[in-house]
This record gives structure tokens, C-alpha cells and sequence, in this order.
């Protein structure tokens, strides 16, 4: 029996899952592989939907499913929270005592959020990486009269790279629509030497910047927050006075990850073998998605086209061959879609050798980000696109 | 951006060495030295990589 565990029921665990029950389906039927998931929660969120509840247009319930009902039924599904990896033992210890053995292990963990590890940000500043303060966010647009916004990224590496200058451009956007903009002053905070990591992408951005009169301040990795004189300080010492505040929180790997010795201490991200998706040179520890240390977008597009390639890694130890044809290796795909507002939308597509050439911003690509929000729940999770 | 990590948990008079086999490295990290207002001590291309020293004087 081939026991293959799925640690995380996100875009990359769920995918990796699905795609693993179509393609090992005999085997699984013949009780020769068994395909588990463990997620914490047991509900599939669709987190790019949190910058709509921020923007007005979406709701928290519409972005949820039961991981349930987006498994094949293959698939079984533990609900709990890992505690710890044995890779001795290749067991991993659930809270509460339970321990599932494991041949092949995929560490689709995801990344968290640590919003306190700046003094003062839970009441200091707003972000949208959770439902709950996206909808904050919303209201304090709503109550948002004139002043100096500030729109920032406290430090990198981070989910969803688009997302802060996207929020930017669209809250822009809104202020020219309310009447509010010539009453508002905006800046934009970049921890790095330009307004987005990936050159083109920052060439195509920053005149959007300057045509919408977004202060661009570079090199600034917030340091604190004074409450008291409404800064954000950066520590390269320079100071941004805010009405409104809207950071990017810190971001780290699992914490389980570092104790069980998988991933480094601070960071906790996965040390991932760029082509074959490996961690650490172990044979049969996999990761995909927000969890690794690849020089990549943090992003499900990344997971999305990373999940065929350990299926097929796993497939081919299962079946006793050399993985082979287009998903024997992964080369650094990621598609994401940019919104730069009015209605208007880009797209960025890439890989390891290839840097996007995004199109200049049409209608076109602001509507298939909204239909692929709109339908991800049908496609994405169960392989069908 | 590790080197931001090193001068958060190091002290005054530390002097720092970045190893980046990334070209872009040696062009952004002393922009961003002299932005932050530490001293550059040398870039130096090896085998296959560059390196930069900086000390920390803030």
C-alpha cells in the first residue's frame, strides 16, 4: 500500500488530491494507494476574493466551500490541525493524538499572516487578507471622508504580489467616483528598490502610478507604527503621515514546519527544488503553493500549474518509472490577472526564463479576472482547467 | 531582502556579507544601503556571484 498524505486543503493540496485520484483511480479501487487530505478547517476558502469585499463587490459566504464537496470521493479527508512531522517514523501527529503514516508526503501548508508582529498594526492599520478585515477595510472606505491614504507592503515575501498595487489603483478609482480625490493625497510604499518585484512588471505599473498621482516611495520596510502622530516609519528611516493606513501584514511558513525540522527558522518557508518541487533532496517530501522558498509569486496560479507536477512525481514512484512527458518537471509558470482599475485589467504570465510582457490594460483582462473568480469553485479544485 | 533581516538583528559597527548570484544584487543593494544610510564596503564579483559588504552605522 502506497499511503500518499496531503497536508493542506488549499488550491495546491486540493488539486494535488484530485488529480492524483484520476490518475492512480485503478490502484486507489484496488486498495493499492490510499490519497489523504488533512486541512484545518475543512472549508476550501478562495482568498482572492478578499480584495472584492474590500472593494465593495463581493461577500465572505461566496468565497467558501466545504473541502468535502470539492474532493473526489477517493480522496478521504482528516479535519485537524498538524502538530508535528515524524519523518523517522513518517508518521504526522495531529493535535489531539491522532497519527497518520505517510509513504509520499505533499506539504501544501500555505502561508500565514502575522499582522502583530508590528506593534500597533491590529489597531493602526487595515489590510485584506482575511474576510473579517477586508470588511473593516470596507468600512473604513466607507467612512473615509479626504486625508492622506497610505498603501504599503510591510515586508516581502508576500501573497498575491499584484494585490497592494491593484488595491491602490482601484481605491483611486472609487476616490475620483465619490468626489473625494482632489480632497485626497495617496502614497504607495514598496519595501524594494521599484513598485513591484518582477522589472516589466514595474516598468508597466509605475507610470499607472504617476498618471493617477500615487506617491511612489521605494525601499521602505516598515519598522513601526506611531499611533500617537499617525506614522508609518520605515527602517530606512524615512516617515509617511496616514489618515488611512493599509499595510500588507508580515508573512511566514507554518510554524509545524520549523519545529519538525522541514523549513528554516525565521521564515519557515520550504526549501524546494525549483524543477522537481522536492524539499530538501528527500525523495518523497513535496510542497507547492504559498508553503515553498521559490523565488515566485505567492499565489494559487503558481500552486494551480506546480500541482500536475507532483502528481506526477508521485505517480511515477507509485507505478515504479521516471516521471515523464510535460509535467516531469515544473518551469516556473504563474498567471495572474491585474486589475489597474476603471474597469480595466492586465495579465501576467511567466516562468523561470521567460519574465511577463504585460498587455496594456484593456476591459478584456479586468473580465476574465471577474469570470475566473466568478467560476473557480467549478474548475480550479477538481482539474478542469 | 535577507540582508534587511541581518541589519534588524545586528548591531552598530556589524559589518554584513550578502552572497546574490542575482545581477540585479549589486545594483539594488547598495541603492538601498545608501538609502537606509548604512556604509557600502566593497562589491566584489566571485565565482558565480557577488559580494557585497556592508557595515551597519545606525
Amino acid at each position: 500500500m502506497d499511503r500518499i498524505l496531503i497536508l493542506g486543503g488549499g488550491v495546491g493540496g486540493t488539486l494535488t488530491a484530485n488529480l492524483l485520484a484520476r490518475k492512480l483511480r485503478k490502484r486507489i479501487d484496488r486498495g493499492e494507494v490510499e490519497v489523504a487530505v488533512v486541512d484545518a478547517t475543512g472549508a476550501h476558502v478562495y482568498q482572492p476574493g478578499f480584495m472584492y469585499i474590500a472593494m465593495g463587490g463581493e461577500r465572505a459566504e461566496k468565497l467558501e466551500k466545504r473541502e468535502r464537496a470539492l474532493l473526489d470521493d477517493r480522496v478521504r479527508l482528516f479535519i485537524g490541525t498538524v502538530d508535528r512531522v515524524d519523518e523517522v517514523a513518517r508518521t504526522v501527529h495531529i493535535e489531539g493524538g491522532a497519527a497518520l503514516p505517510y509513504d509520499h508526503l505533499v506539504l501544501a501548508t500555505g502561508a500565514r499572516i502575522l499582522p502583530e508582529a508590528i506593534e500597533h498594526f491590529t489597531t493602526e492599520a487595515h489590510h485584506f487578507y482575511t474576510a473579517d478585515a477586508a470588511l473593516k477595510l470596507r468600512k473604513a472606505l466607507d467612512a473615509f471622508q479626504g486625508g492622506k491614504i497610505v498603501i504599503g507592503i510591510a515586508s516581502m515575501p508576500y501573497k498575491c504580489p499584484p494585490a497592494p498595487l491593484e488595491v491602490a489603483f482601484l481605491i483611486e478609482a472609487e476616490l475620483r467616483d465619490r468626489g473625494l480625490r482632489e480632497k485626497t493625497e495617496m502614497h504607495y510604499a514598496s519595501p524594494i528598490g521599484r513598485a513591484f518585484t518582477i522589472e516589466s512588471v514595474s516598468e508597466m505599473a509605475t507610470p499607472i502610478l504617476e498618471e493617477k498621482r500615487i506617491e511612489l516611495h521605494t525601499f521602505f520596510n516598515v519598522e513601526t507604527i506611531d499611533p500617537v502622530r499617525k506614522m508609518v516609519l520605515s527602517l530606512e528611516g524615512e516617515e509617511l503621515p496616514y489618515d488611512l493606513l493599509i499595510l500588507v501584514p508580515p508573512h511566514k511558513g507554518q510554524q509545524f514546519l520549523m519545529d519538525s525540522g522541514l523549513a528554516p527558522a525565521p521564515g519557515g518557508w520550504l526549501p524546494t527544488d525549483r524543477f522537481t518541487l522536492r524539499v530538501g533532496g528527500r525523495p518523497n517530501v513535496y510542497a507547492l503553493g504559498d508553503a515553498t522558498d521559490l523565488p515566485l509569486s505567492k499565489a494559487g496560479s503558481t500552486a494551480h500549474f506546480e500541482a500536475p507536477v507532483v502528481v506526477e512525481a508521485i505517480a511515477a514512484a507509485v507505478e515504479g518509472r521516471a516521471p515523464h512527458g510535460k509535467h516531469a518537471t515544473y518551469e516556473g509558470n504563474v498567471m495572474c490577472f491585474f486589475e489597474v482599475g476603471d474597469g480595466k485589467g492586465t495579465i501576467l504570465q511567466f516562468d523561470y526564463d521567460h519574465p511577463p510582457k504585460p498587455p496594456k490594460p484593456n476591459q478584456l483582462w479586468h473580465l476574465g479576472k471577474i469570470v475566473f473568480n466568478k467560476t473557480y469553485f467549478h474548475t480550479v479544485p477538481k482539474g478542469r482547467v | 531582502m535577507e540582508l534587511i533581516r541581518g541589519i534588524r538583528e545586528s548591531q552598530v559597527g556589524d559589518v554584513l556579507a550578502v552572497l546574490s548570484s542575482d545581477k540585479g544584487s549589486k545594483v539594488d543593494i547598495p541603492k538601498w544601503i545608501e538609502k537606509a544610510g548604512h556604509r557600502l564596503i566593497t562589491v566584489e564579483t566571485l565565482d558565480g556571484y557577488d559580494q557585497i559588504l556592508v557595515e551597519k552605522v545606525r
